[in-house]
């Protein structure tokens, strides 16, 4: 891999973590902590099942992905043979 | 309460098949393992496994108990500032994995890179605190396994605290990383699936208004349906700054990053600390916060989770909680002592003792470090509990102790003006001063310096953050004042892998004989 590209993946990767980084730690519990804010029933509600829908996604996605990858892979080699 | 038997089948069935399994994976590869493939899983591993091995390095025995322990204790801010604040510093990783893929494309180990980019004095202080996070964090691990081998089974923890080692040690030293990674995707799916049947068998048995009423129902300063809750945004800033230092200065993570395919290196850390996020937030939300709306009888908070778990599903709730928790403490397990045999054979062995020694050579070498230090984190885990020292304890003093060397290893990796006696001092006074305002916090807060005192949430705060303060002012001021500027593409070529330098030693070697 050349280095132009490792350096556009470090600037992509460098945005994604700062943002991502930014989200979690100061914007979202920054409002909900300046407001005080108590979770009612409905919100209590999506916050389970948004715990509950990240959980099966992220797993889904962990299970999954490393079959592509070696499928895509194993194509990839049967093919320049 | 699981029977003794069922605690030592769990531990035999899953390391012979991990054993097996590698056996078998070794037998079918058509080439002989070199110590370069042992090491570096042969530095062509994709994002998908490369981003399942990141999350089973980072999923703790602690992200299971000590996570749910936060829920039941702090309500719905614990789960999301467990999740939160120990996800950043994978997700900010990536930028440090991708900048050592462009400046030691074939380095080893991340102390391999400092001893290029710094003096001497900066390699050896890094070592020390390289080896003092891996051997901290295993001996935590494994120990937190062997406490909940105990209390799930009655098994004796000082059997279990040497057992569990044993388990991922062989396969670690027959396959190397790549026997690494395929457990630890074995592994964190097991987790994944576990996880999801505890969130389905929760929302079906008690539905979400059961748990909400019984949490209203909870005296209103436990804050326990509110983000603004003091003892949670505490607990959330001591994680934070705490758990830089357990990934940065720990070799496992700088090892995924160098086993990853260019293309996968900063993608991994990305995808995996998104993922990641998942686990403690669940686990928390579903066992630890539910078992607190539930008014659950617990006597010790980290023991909710496993409480939980056998409240909802009965014996198989506590035979999955105890899988789960050993895949956990598998994982981690083998990527500290790969992390750790890497460290000792390239920066001891490798550099100061034989630094000419063959592949097969540096293969035998590492193998015998694997298996030495395996069998010795046993040891190590049962000193730590015979000190009397709790988990909760040791995972918020971490930072105090390993995370000096955060900042000066970050900059010297980003920036060109990293001088070496701003990171080497940055580094060390970062640590002396951190300890130091530790103590006196504890003392001047609560009159006496013990345990209880210096695991308070107040003094374990300050000293952290004076460790990231102090470190950060001089290793960054020193790089100011000074106009000293390193040329990050002249040391590139420098890093040679294994096999390379054979072949440059060897014939070299073989003509002196002649």
């Amino acid at each position: 891999m050349d280095d132009k590209q490792l350096i556009k993946d470090a600037k992509l990767c460098t945005r994604w973590a700062l943002g991502l980084t930014f989200v979690f730690i100061f914007a979202f519990p920054g409002i909900m902590f300046l407001t005080g804010y108590n979770y009612t029933l409905q919100f209590f509600q999506g916050w389970t099942y948004l715990a509950f829908a990240w959980l099966v996604i992220a797993g889904v996605y962990t299970i999954i992905r490393p079959w592509v990858e070696y499928f895509i892979e194993k194509k990839q080699s049967s093919d320049r043979v | 309460m699981l029977s003794t038997t069922t605690g030592y089948l769990i531990l035999l069935i899953l390391g012979s098949f991990f054993t097996i399994l590698t056996i078998v994976m070794q037998r079918r590869r058509k080439t002989a393992m070199t110590a370069e493939q042992f090491s570096t899983a042969g530095r062509n591993v994709g994002v998908g496994l490369a981003s399942a091995s990141i999350i089973a390095a980072w999923t703790w025995a602690a992200t299971l108990m000590m996570s749910s322990s936060t829920g039941f204790q702090y309500g719905i801010s614990g789960p999301y500032w467990y999740a939160a604040g120990a996800c950043i510093q994978v997700l900010l990783f990536a930028i440090v994995a991708i900048h050592l893929k462009r400046k030691a494309p074939k380095a080893h180990t991340f102390l391999e890179f400092i001893g290029k980019r710094f003096d001497k004095k900066n390699h050896k202080l890094m070592m020390v605190f390289a080896l003092m996070t891996n051997i901290i964090v295993t001996s935590m691990v494994i120990l937190g396994g062997a406490i909940a081998l105990n209390s799930l089974t009655g098994m004796n923890i000082y059997v279990a605290a040497f057992l569990i080692p044993l388990t991922f040690t062989i396969y670690t030293m027959i396959g190397g990383l790549k026997a690494s990674f395929i457990a630890d995707y074995l592994n964190t799916t097991m987790i994944f699936v576990i996880l999801t049947i505890f969130a389905t068998a929760v929302y079906m048995k008690f539905g979400v208004t059961t748990v909400y009423e019984g949490l209203r129902s909870l005296p209103e300063s436990q804050q326990m349906l509110t983000m603004a809750s003091i003892p949670g945004l505490l607990f959330g800033m001591i994680n934070i700054i705490g758990n830089f230092g357990t990934v940065f200065v720990d070799q496992s993570y700088w090892q995924r990053a160098i086993a990853s395919k260019d293309s996968a290196a900063s993608k991994a850390y990305i995808y995996g600390g998104i993922a990641w996020f998942s686990i403690p937030f669940a686990i928390a939300t579903f066992l630890g916060v539910t078992a607190a709306g539930l008014g659950l009888n617990v006597g010790d908070p980290d023991a909710s989770a496993p409480l939980m778990a056998a409240h909802v599903l009965g014996t198989t709730g506590s035979i999955l909680f105890l899988v789960m928790l050993f895949m956990a403490v598998m994982s981690t397990g083998a990527a500290e002592l790969t992390a750790i045999t890497n460290i000792i054979v390239t920066d001891i062995y490798r550099k100061s003792i034989n630094p000419l020694a063959s592949s097969a050579k540096t293969l035998k070498v590492s193998r015998l470090v694997t298996l030495s230090f395996g069998l010795a984190m046993g040891v190590f885990s049962v000193l730590l509990f015979s000190v009397g020292i709790g988990l909760g304890f040791v995972y918020m003093a971490m930072g105090i102790f390993v995370s000096g060397a955060v900042i000066p290893l970050t900059i010297g990796l980003l920036w060109k003006r990293a001088t070496n006696n701003g990171c080497f001092y940055g580094a060390l006074f970062g640590m002396i001063f951190g300890v130091t305002v530790w103590n006196v916090s504890a003392y001047m807060m609560y009159g006496q310096i013990n345990i209880e005192s210096l695991g308070q949430l107040h003094s374990m705060l300050f000293g952290n953050i004076t460790v990231f303060l102090v470190s950060g002012i001089i290793s960054i001021g020193h790089a100011l004042l000074s106009s000293e500027e390193f040329d990050f593409e002249a040391m590139k070529d420098s890093f040679k892998s294994f096999d390379e330098e054979e072949e440059e030693y060897i014939p070299v070697a073989e003509k002196e004989v002649v």
